[in-house]
């Protein structure tokens, strides 16, 4: 029988060392120093702290490849038809052409840019990385609810990128259909690229799947003693309502995805109508004309099922890190914290019922579509209540202007503008004009890149220190910052310009042959210019990450002295295998952003930190082997 | 390091972290093959008819459909004196090709009683194991996967008749809906059947050091083969009785 657990209903205790090691490492005591080969600790390691470092560094690789993809892509819309001469990039990369990128491979960059940055940049860092790190961390617990199922999903993650990076090396490239992936273009695409994207798709969107189960039960059952649903930091329940929009979201475009694979593969006709002619034939397979009579539409329903809540997946944790550096840095608690975790749980159920917003033009009825405009403007409210909160947090707060803070402080407005860009979008009157223009990629760009990277960017120097123990330089930091945020406003306010002025998206000259387009040409060359030197800036926050990370300035647990567990019951870094010193979990006390409590002598009070009197609410059964009195704070 | 509530049940939710993880990802699960249905709908309201335009045709008609074997040939031939444009109507309208399901249709009953027996020796091979009895546990294991096997093998029959008188995914969007859909779930059943395996040969070691801990993950497993079965007992009326 299990020794371990019988009995013992608090998580953390010492425990006796003949139970069975989850790991699978045999029967030894576990408090004794694993002798893990460099394979096991490092390359199929279970501890969820490395996972997240190894979504982390793998999404960043990523950020920056879908980054360049992007920066060459600009090039072409600004100076379409030339060489592209910076860096001599051309050249290399085109030497056939004479350094011109062609349209097609506008086009596929365009699909891989898209696909990159949402499924293998974006989302593996908010959720992968600084998910996996600091959810158990801020939950008091030792790891995550299954260990192997998030190597798991970590392999399933490589793998759907490695699949996806093969693509670039095919004769015909890699996808090139967006990476929205309509039918019947993708469906009739040639070359293989856009099997390999289907494939690809389907592994990440499996490891995704993993990923959600094990936050979700990390989050329910793992909680230490005392941690009440209500007390849970904000960017804990960030990534709980985000991990049931990615478990029952993504599997409607999986089936999507197995029906466009079969499409592709074996003739079937799932999105493929009747009649349609390719190169003046009809489009068939293995000679014969396809069965015909399939919906194109039903991959449009399908594929934005799953991308609308994809959305709020790509926003939700980076709401989460700015609530809590604002609370850090204004040495009070967040305005609103019930409104905050109500907003954001309303929001996960409305994201599954407004997805035919983006198919406003495609023939549906006015009732339908009333519909939809109705919800999407419902859907406004949370997250505005949501972003008010947070303005509101500042309100007499003592501000402390420092790196995280200013990321943050730039996400609010940025996202203030992504949202307000996406009122017009929702109101099926207004969008008639807007659909497929600029305008809509300035709104999307605006809420994930000047509003999630820049929260992302947050995260990575508030937690810095926490990982490795040092801290990022401030002066390269608040460099990187300014830099940053005017880049991002260079490139994509000019975006909503030329989309209310009519210009379409997804042209690989920028408009040029477009009689409305002309007077705002120019504005190409302003995005790409400031493209370019977003990626100066970004050299800057480079060699700041790696210089840190060997030579930093060392700097105590609690750092920024904060108040949630990652950093007043844990050393930077966490101990490894346990998090926690002596393999005692916190017992929490109060709820998560305890600054500034009158009465108190330090501004801040951790959550598991015991005051004499002990208060009476405590929730859970109070652990045996808790000392009393003295203080549980930062090492 | 021991992660919690692993085997026994957290308090306030009564719950252990395995069964509230199989019950979400069975959620995933159904929003897949929901997802899935919903397309069947799809697909059958948008197939076209084919109303025969005269008398001779109506009759050509009845006679391919009362002796659907080897459709291809005898519309092919020649001598059906149909238009390629009837030819192709009648082969995408929905109901045309269930003449083709019908000599399998026993097969596939069969496999649904095949299923359902699995599922209940899922539960003995359960209730053996809470009972502590060990070789009974192996023996409903052993019994389950065989079914499992079974179900399999039946329905390689049913698809290799098909192949057999010309029908693939890609002949007509009924077909390619069917081979997707049963295709889809046969994955999950050979899924199950790896599991399966594990339990019945590698599951010594953790009987003798923490039973507790293997009867939690039977019940994941039972939970998940249930659901496997649940899905087939939609497919089989939508598939086999509603055309």
């Amino acid at each position: 029988m299990s020794e371990a657990e019988s009995g013992a209903s608090t998580p953390g205790e010492h425990h006796d060392p003949d139970s069975h090691d989850p790991d699978g490492h045999g029967r030894h005591d576990e408090h004794a120093h694993h002798d893990e080969g460099f394979v096991k600790k490092y390359i199929f390691s279970c501890d969820h702290k490395i996972i997240g470092i190894q979504y982390g560094i793998t999404a960043l690789l990523f950020l920056a490849f879908g980054f360049s993809l992007m920066l060459l892509m600009r090039w072409s819309m600004a100076y379409p038809d030339e060489e592209i001469t910076i860096l001599g990039l051309g050249k290399l990369l085109w030497p056939d052409t004479g350094g011109k990128m062609s349209e097609d491979v506008y086009n596929q960059f365009g699909a891989m840019h898209g696909t990159i940055m949402v499924f293998m940049g974006v989302v593996p860092l908010a959720v992968g990385a600084f998910g996996n790190y600091f959810v158990p961390l801020q939950i008091g617990a030792v790891d995550m609810a299954f260990p192997r199922l998030n190597m798991s999903s970590s392999w399933a993650f490589f793998g759907g990128c490695v699949v996806m990076l093969t693509s670039f090396f095919l004769e015909g490239g890699p996808a090139q259909s967006g990476w929205t992936s309509y039918a019947p273009l993708s469906v009739t695409a040639a070359g293989s690229g856009q099997t390999f994207w289907l494939v690809g798709m389907i592994l990440l969107i499996t490891s995704s799947l993993l990923g959600s189960v094990n936050f979700i039960v990390t989050i329910i059952q793992l909680r230490a003693p005392g941690l009440t649903f209500m007390r849970l930091p904000f960017f804990v329940w960030a990534q709980l309502v985000t991990a049931f929009l990615l478990l029952l979201a993504f599997p409607p475009l999986e089936a999507a995805g197995i029906f466009q694979l079969m499409d592709r593969v074996a003739g079937t006709s799932f999105f493929m109508p009747e009649g349609l002619m390719l190169s003046g034939s009809l489009f068939s397979f293995g000679g014969e004309p396809i069965a015909g009579h399939g919906s194109p539409l039903l991959w449009q329903h399908l594929f934005w099922f799953l991308a609308h809540p994809e959305v709020y997946v790509l926003i939700l944790p980076a709401l989460g890190i700015v609530a809590e550096v604002v609370a850090n840095n204004t040495r009070k608690p967040l305005f609103g914290y019930k409104s905050l975790v109500y907003s954001l749980i309303f929001l996960g159920f409305m994201s599954f019922i407004v997805w035919a917003h983006h198919m406003f033009l495609t023939g549906m009825g006015t009732t339908i579509s009333s519909f939809f405009q109705t919800t999407t403007m419902i859907i406004s409210i949370p997250s505005v209540v949501i972003l008010t909160a947070l303005f509101l947090s500042l309100w007499g707060g003592s501000i402390r202007f420092n790196t995280p803070m200013l990321f943050a402080l730039g996400f609010l407005p940025m996202f203030g503008i992504g949202g307000l860009t996406g009122l017009p979008l929702g109101l099926t009157g207004a969008d008639i004009h807007l659909h497929d223009s600029y305008y809509v990629i300035g709104h999307f760009h605006y809420v994930v890149a000047p509003g999630t990277i820049i929260a992302l960017f947050a995260g990575i120097y508030y937690w810095f220190p926490k990982m490795t123990g040092r801290k990022m330089n401030e002066i390269l930091g608040k460099l990187h910052f300014a830099g940053t945020f005017l880049c991002m406003n260079g490139i994509f306010f000019p975006m909503l310009i030329q989309g209310l002025a009519g210009v379409s998206r997804r042209l690989a000259d920028g408009g040029a042959t477009y009689a409305h387009a002309q007077p705002y040409l120019y504005l190409n060359k302003v995005m790409t210019h400031s493209a370019w030197a977003l990626a100066a800036f970004q050299l800057v926050f480079i060699v700041n990450f790696v210089w840190s990370y060997f030579a930093g300035r060392k700097v105590s647990a609690n750092h920024w002295e904060a108040t949630t567990v990652e950093w007043s019951a844990c050393p930077s870094p966490p101990i490894g295998h346990g998090n926690f010193p002596d393999g005692r979990v916190p017992v929490f006390h109060r709820g998560p952003y305890e600054y500034s409590v009158p009465g108190q002598d330090k501004d801040y009070t951790p959550q598991d930190e015991r005051l004499e009197p002990e208060p009476q609410s405590v929730a859970a059964a109070s652990p045996a082997g808790e000392t009393p009195g003295g203080e549980e704070g930062s090492n | 390091m021991e992660i919690p509530y692993a085997v026994t049940e957290r308090p306030d939710t009564g719950l252990n972290n395995g069964k509230l993880g199989i019950w979400l990802f069975l959620a995933s699960e159904v929003m897949l093959f929901g997802a899935l249905f919903s397309c069947y709908i799809f697909m059958r309201v948008l197939a076209p008819s084919y109303t025969p335009a005269d008398e001779q045709k109506t009759q050509i008609l009845q006679e391919i459909i009362a002796s659907p074997h080897h459709v291809h040939e005898r519309m092919e031939d020649g001598t059906s004196q149909l238009e390629e444009s009837e030819f192709r109507q009648i082969k995408q309208s929905w109901n045309f090709y269930t003449g083709i399901l019908e000599p399998t249709m026993f097969l596939a009953m069969t496999n649904t009683f095949v299923l359902i027996a699995s599922s209940v020796t899922m539960v003995m091979a359960w209730a053996s194991l809470k009972m502590n009895n060990y070789r009974k546990y192996l023996i409903y294991v052993a019994l389950t996967i065989a079914l499992a096997l079974t179900f399999m093998v039946i329905k390689t029959f049913e698809y290799n008749h098909k192949f057999h008188e010309g029908i693939f995914p890609h002949t007509s969007n009924m077909f390619a809906i069917y081979f997707t859909m049963t295709g889809l779930h046969g994955l999950h059943v050979v899924g199950g059947v790896i599991v399966l395996t594990y339990l019945l040969f590698f599951s010594r070691g953790m009987w003798q050091r923490e039973p507790d801990r293997l009867a939690g993950r039977v019940e994941c497993t039972g939970l998940y083969w249930h659901f496997v079965d649940l899905v087939w007992i939609f497919l089989f009326p939508v598939f086999y009785l509603l055309n």
